[in-house]
């Protein structure tokens, strides 16, 4: 999984993507958070990232907030690393749209636990999206049956949308689930055996 | 002052060669960090100070918790609350531990403290 990570600290910056490297992640590092903001314009961004607080320019914390003003990065999972030790600090952070946050100078395995719940929760989210897309296309599915369809009140034939007259199984298989098998009801076992 | 990267690498999870990277960086970086904290004291800004001695902090407390890191948050401090006049003896406080701390740095980075 790609992880973006902003930090201006250079030495936190190479244990970073050394660290996460060898974690099995794919770390995109940079600078400030002006050059993570651009990262995050480009198409298919990380879902994953961890943001220094205090960097000039762009800080994590506004990094954070543009973040979430962003409907297509509100999946986004947001860790804030900072040297802030006080309370307040903590809530500015979260409330700013982290999801996590950690004081430095930090135990490298809880960065990698915190990582890994993030992980946990992005891929959950993502699973949820793509349950929720095939659920519409469901949806639209059932909608197509629910509508007014125009049958022949002869041959029970069902005009489709390329106002082509069909037979009944096929217009249902084509816009349904639904499968046939097929066989003979009593009435017209009687009177087929009757015409013989 | 005699460093003890113990403490960095009960973080780094043992990861000696690791520790060891990060303090050669540190060494090298160093000068400039510092050189960011003599301007912001010379150019009398309190936000400026706060800001790279917070930087500083953030950087030095991956080696130490004390000494040139508990200075740089005191000169934190002092800029988050315009104190400008105790600035320059906090930069000179500053600059004193740095220089004790740089070179057993320098030896660790190298790698040559097992051989000492």
């Amino acid at each position: 999984m790609r992880i973006l990570i902003a930090d201006d600290d250079p030495v936190q910056r190479h244990a970073m993507r050394t660290q996460l490297g060898k974690w099995k992640y794919e770390p995109l590092v940079f600078n400030d958070g002006k050059q993570a903001w651009q990262a995050l314009q480009e198409p298919s961004p990380p879902a994953l990232a961890v943001f220094d607080w205090n960097m000039p320019g762009m800080d994590g914390v506004d990094l954070c907030r543009e973040i979430r003003e962003v409907p297509a990065l509100a999946g986004m999972y947001i860790i804030l690393l900072t040297s802030n030790q006080e309370q307040k600090d903590k809530v500015v952070g979260l409330e700013s749209g982290a999801d996590d946050y950690i004081t430095k100078p930090f135990h490298w395995d809880e960065l990698r636990a915190r990582l890994r719940a993030g992980e946990r929760i992005v891929t959950l989210q993502q699973t949820l999206a793509a349950r929720v897309e095939e659920l519409q296309e469901a949806l639209v599915n059932v909608k197509k049956l629910s509508g007014l369809l125009p049958i022949c009140a002869y041959c029970k034939r069902i005009r489709d949308n390329q106002d082509y007259w069909t037979q009944v199984e096929k217009y249902l298989a084509e816009n349904s689930e639904a499968q046939f098998s097929h066989g003979i009801c009593p009435d017209c076992l009687n009177q087929q055996l009757a015409m013989k | 002052m005699q460093w003890n990267p113990e403490a960095l690498l009960d973080r780094l999870g043992g990861d000696e060669e690791l520790a060891r990277q990060m303090a050669a960086l540190f060494v090298d970086e160093c000068p400039n960090m510092l050189d960011d904290v003599r301007r912001a004291v010379a150019g009398g800004s309190a936000d400026d100070i706060r800001r790279v001695a917070h930087a500083f902090k953030g950087s030095v407390a991956n080696f130490v918790a004390d000494g040139p890191a508990a200075i740089a948050l005191a000169l934190e401090h002092a800029g988050r609350d315009e104190r400008l006049a105790d600035a320059p003896t906090l930069l000179a406080r500053l600059e004193g531990a740095v220089a004790e701390l740089i070179p057993e740095l320098r030896i660790y980075g190298r790698g040559d403290l097992c051989a000492s």
